[in-house]
């Protein structure tokens, strides 16, 4: 090497320091040209309701987006019972990430709500509908209760159990901000319907490199609890939706 | 914290296309969305229902792919 030249057509001063630590730090320079960028710390936003505006922080290059729909809410039982709520639907940017709501499950079906689908726009990442809400038991066996069918599980977790007994036969909510779908009511009695599952909300893990300066967002809300039927109980909301977006700068 | 529940009703079509929940009442439009669309209070409206003189009706409930029925 003959020389190291540090150039530049700016006032001011340029200063390297060495750490306070003991021993040698070596700072290695890539055998190409470039730009050298600084560490700083990912920056973190977590909305888990509402709508409004996402501004990119200063200096941000890049954004990891993961998000999840609200999860559908469990069919009520018994005779009659309701059908549960569609979750709402989780948005970042017009058009770029749609996680969709989970659909409500629905009384004596052989199935419970559908996921809701999810879509990409100009970014990178897996766009997943949500599963599927368990189906209900429905009786008509002297003794036997009807048992509630589960709520599909999201990415996250956190679904709401399906109710299973004279007991406890209100179906379960899921957990808040999960995504998943609620559980159906069980009997109350015995000879009666039960309710199916709530689906899961659709879920999108993205990569946006190309940014704009705002991103319009909207977290979509839980999917309401089916009514009861004659003889039957409520189900379980469903979760409702995230959207957890880190900003990297190097 | 108690959240409330809106429905984000699409003008243009006057049908309810989102459900979002708010820390306060909403009017008007939602806050960082489209200005197509209108927020309205609502704890029982649904994606798909209409919206006409402040009123939303909610869409039909789905056929059930029936079990075998209890008696």
């Amino acid at each position: 090497m003959s020389s190291v030249v540090i150039s530049g057509n700016t006032s001011g001063t340029i200063t390297l320091d060495a750490p306070a630590v003991a021993g040698t730090t070596t700072l290695t320079l890539p055998a190409t040209t470039g730009t050298i960028g600084l560490y700083a710390n990912p920056e973190v936003t977590v909305y888990t309701s509402g709508s409004g505006t996402y501004t990119v922080p200063t200096n941000a290059k890049y954004l990891y987006v993961k998000m999840v729909g609200g999860g559908g809410g469990g069919a009520g039982s018994g005779s009659g019972g309701g059908t549960g709520g569609t979750g709402g639907n989780t948005t970042f940017g017009t058009s770029l990430l749609t996680a969709n709501g989970g659909v409500g499950g629905v009384n004596n079906t052989v199935r419970g709500g559908a996921g809701g689908t999810a879509s990409l726009g100009a970014a990178s990442g897996i766009a997943l509908s949500g599963g599927y809400g368990l189906a209900c038991y429905s009786t008509n066996v002297v003794g036997a209760f009807a048992l509630g069918g589960a709520g599909a599980s999201s990415f996250f977790g956190g679904a709401g159990a399906g109710a299973g007994s004279s007991n406890a036969s209100t179906g379960y909510a899921a957990e808040t901000n999960s995504g998943s779908g609620g559980g159906g009511g069980g009997g109350t009695a015995t000879t009666t319907f039960g309710g199916s599952g709530g689906g899961a909300g659709g879920f999108v893990d993205a990569i946006i490199t190309s940014l704009s300066a705002t991103y319009s967002y909207g977290v979509g809300a839980s999917g309401t609890a089916g009514t009861a039927g004659t003889s039957g109980s409520v189900g379980g909301a469903g979760g409702s939706g995230i959207i957890i977006i880190t900003a990297y700068f190097g | 914290m108690n959240l409330i529940r809106h429905c984000i009703i699409d003008t243009t079509t006057n049908l309810v296309v989102n459900i979002i929940d708010y820390e306060t009442e909403q009017t008007g439009i939602p806050p960082g969305l489209e200005e197509h669309l209108l927020c309205v209070k609502s704890d029982t409206g649904q994606i798909g229902g209409t919206y006409e003189n402040g009123v939303i009706t909610n869409p039909p409930q789905p056929e059930p792919i029936l079990l075998g029925a209890a008696q």
